[in-house]
């Protein structure tokens, strides 16, 4: 994944650096430029160079900083405090996030919270004010499509695609457009909220050199004319001015596009054409910039990190990956008799990180599905545990523990299970009902399992108790 | 003589059942009633295993067994090869069910809805009392392959005139069309691939062909 800006573009990243090698954004390290105080919760500007300055930077860097370091900061490390207002927008991490009912606590310390939301769940919960929004069923957006953007390379066209109303909206609920405009005028920032529509954080800038779609920014707007502005907008880029159709020529065409060569799926003729050096030598970089790193944490007494720093080098090393998940067991007091099992998760299409096992649907056809619904086991391991297919089992690490079916498997490694569901909810309609088994309560938010880049693993070392026979 | 087929191109599948999602919404069937599911099938020993996903439903067979042991004649074949169920004929007697070697066919004795008794507007706009202690199965969205004979368009190819299972795969696993054609989309896949149907040996002829490699 490319974090440099601009994201709709992969090629306008490209750049040289001074050293004749590809630029990349590290967040600043030199004794200069280095920012001791982290400016978000999670810190990934002052701890993590690599993932850099874009949109996505806060979501990449060690996001559980935020709820660990709100119960106890760390040794010579700026007190994290709690945000004066929260805004969560269409995210749950109540149920899914490494140990929960941690991260449910620091939640609940907030001390004013607004979330948007279409459901009841288990963060909104904790809401003083719910503004409820409509479904994508309902509401309005203009969304890229295709292009070289910083995910998905291999289109052979790119474009915009308009996702508009199926039906009518359901109880009180609003479009989100028409929830931040008035949000946007109640709170006096009308000024500014049309600025940045117009500089294009809504999809696309309505003015450049060759158009000019922009809104009035002393006026409030409708759902409508901006989406129509945007909309106009997108048409005058794609075809460099010359069209301008809006709103209502992509609710009746759903999209437009246009080709894109294959050679924009690459970076190498970008990199050819600029005359830039090619690759190997960027581990120097990185083995400097971790160095500049240490020094900057340890100018100021902070030796947590160091683990993380021995990531930082000119060329991989081999890392005892396992170990570091196995050390951290004893040290808690476990052991490998008491925690056989590695535990290990899969990512499920049906339930889409955990947004969609509310929906009746899409939780009926995630069962034609092995494994949705309980802990799949190693079938020939099983038998030796005297655990049948359907047996009710406990799982449960030296964070907590869980249970669910047991799932018979042959595709499966004798020493490992696998557990889809990783979510437990308790509020959001339907899936409370599930009660699915829950990684996240076997998955502990710890430090020495955090590598350089913020982020960790799930996985655990954890033991299997049979509870009953299938019911 | 048209007979409408289908193909499953069990290389292409990842069992991601949006072939399943969207056939439940486009024909409203009840929860827990798949008339197109995808079923995940392992197989071998560790640690030499395979897992397959393979599309079923109806097989719209030539020589339907569910239609032959139907007492009210509700279940018959059309000149187009599929089999379909005339819901004011049937009785709910169950026979049909038992006689499908593909447990193709569902019926369901009281109305339900996804979230309890309480119907979402959708469910509750749709809701066909006829289908009420009868027997249902996949109907290869008969409606839409009916107005191709309208509009002209061909089933298969045009997605107006094609079964939802197959223009919602987005894998490329399902194709649709007119066997007797050799021109057909179905016909040349055939013609250049290694395919079996289920079950072929009981002799019910199944409209449905599984792609399993090239020739």
């Amino acid at each position: 994944m490319r974090l440099n800006r601009p994201a709709t573009t992969r090629q306008a990243s490209v750049k040289i650096n001074e050293d004749g090698f590809m630029y990349y954004p590290m967040n600043p390290t030199s004794k200069e430029h280095w920012a001791p105080n982290p400016a978000v919760r999670n810190a990934h500007g002052t701890m993590v160079p690599l993932s850099a300055n874009s949109p996505w930077s806060t979501a990449l860097g060690p996001t559980h900083f935020s709820w660990m370091f709100q119960k106890e900061s760390p040794e010579n490390w700026p007190k994290v405090t709690a945000p004066d207002i929260w805004f969560c927008y269409r995210t749950n991490p109540s149920i899914s996030f490494w140990d929960t009912k941690e991260v449910v606590k620091r939640i609940a310390e907030f001390p004013f919270i607004v979330a948007f939301a279409y459901s009841y769940d288990e963060t909104n919960h904790m809401a003083d004010v719910l503004l409820p929004e409509c479904t994508d069923f309902e509401s309005t957006q203009l969304i890229r499509v295709g292009g070289s953007k910083f995910i998905e390379q291999f289109w052979d066209h790119e474009g915009f695609a308009l996702r508009q109303p199926a039906v009518k909206p359901h109880g009180d609920t609003r479009d989100f457009t028409e929830i931040a405009t008035e949000l946007a005028v109640r709170a006096g920032l009308l000024e500014d909220y049309n600025k940045a529509i117009n500089r294009g954080s809504a999809c696309v800038s309505l003015r450049t050199d060759n158009y000019d779609f922009s809104l009035d920014t002393t006026q409030r707007h409708s759902v409508d004319t901006i989406w129509d502005r945007t909309c106009q907008a997108a048409s005058a880029e794609l075809s460099n001015g010359r069209d301008s159709d809006g709103l209502g020529w992509y609710k009746e065409h759903g999209l437009r596009t246009r080709p894109i060569s294959r050679l924009s799926w690459y970076l190498f003729p970008e990199l050819k054409k600029q005359g830039i050096r090619f690759e190997m030598p960027f581990q120097e970089r990185l083995y400097r910039v971790g160095l500049e790193l240490g020094n900057r944490l340890h100018e100021r007494g902070i030796k947590w990190w160091d683990t993380q720093l021995c990531e930082y080098g000119g060329l991989p090393k081999v890392h005892d990956f396992p170990g570091i998940w196995e050390q951290e067991t004893i040290k808690q007091g476990g052991s490998f008799k008491e925690f056989p099992f590695w535990l290990i998760t899969s990512r499920s299409m049906q339930y889409a990180w955990g947004s969609n096992v509310g929906v009746q649907l899409m939780d009926e056809v995630a069962g034609n599905l092995r494994g949705h619904k309980g802990v799949v086991i190693n079938s020939g391991k099983a038998k030796e545990l005297g655990i049948a297919d359907g047996d009710l089992i406990e799982v449960h690490s030296y964070t907590g523990k869980t249970q669910g079916p047991a799932i018979l498997s042959q595709g499966i490694r004798p020493d490992t299970l696998l557990m889809m569901g990783q979510f437990d909810h308790w509020a959001t309609p339907y899936a409370k009902d599930l009660k699915a088994p829950s990684m996240n309560s076997l998955i502990a938010m710890s430090m020495a399992l955090t590598d350089s880049t913020g982020s960790g693993a799930d996985l655990a070392r954890v033991g299997v108790k049979r509870l009953g026979a299938a019911s | 003589m048209t007979r409408y087929i289908m193909t499953a191109d069990l290389r292409r599948c990842i069992g991601c059942q949006t072939c399943t999602a969207s056939c439940r919404q486009t024909n409203a069937t009840p929860p827990d009633v798949q008339w197109r599911s995808v079923i995940d099938v392992e197989s071998g020993e560790y640690p030499d295993v395979r897992r397959s996903f393979i599309p079923v439903g109806c097989q719209h067979c030539g020589d339907p067994p569910c239609m032959h042991v139907c007492p009210t004649t509700a279940t018959y074949q059309r000149d187009d090869g599929l089999v379909e169920i005339d819901y004011d004929k049937c009785i709910g007697c169950g026979y049909c069910a038992v006689a499908c070697p593909y447990q193709a066919r569902h019926i369901t004795h009281r109305v339900s809805f996804a979230y309890g008794d309480t119907p979402m507007a959708s469910e509750e706009a749709r809701l066909d009392p006829r289908r009420t202690s009868v027997a249902t199965k996949c109907t290869f969205c008969m409606d839409r392959v009916d107005a191709a004979k309208v509009n002209g368009l061909t089933p298969g190819v045009d997605p107006e005139v094609t079964p939802a299972c197959v223009n919602s795969c987005i894998a490329g696993v399902l194709a649709f069309g007119d066997k007797q054609d050799p021109d057909s989309n179905v016909s040349k896949l055939l013609a250049e691939t290694q395919h079996f149907r289920m079950h072929e040996e009981l002799g019910t002829d199944p409209g449905f062909y599984y792609i399993w490699d090239k020739k």
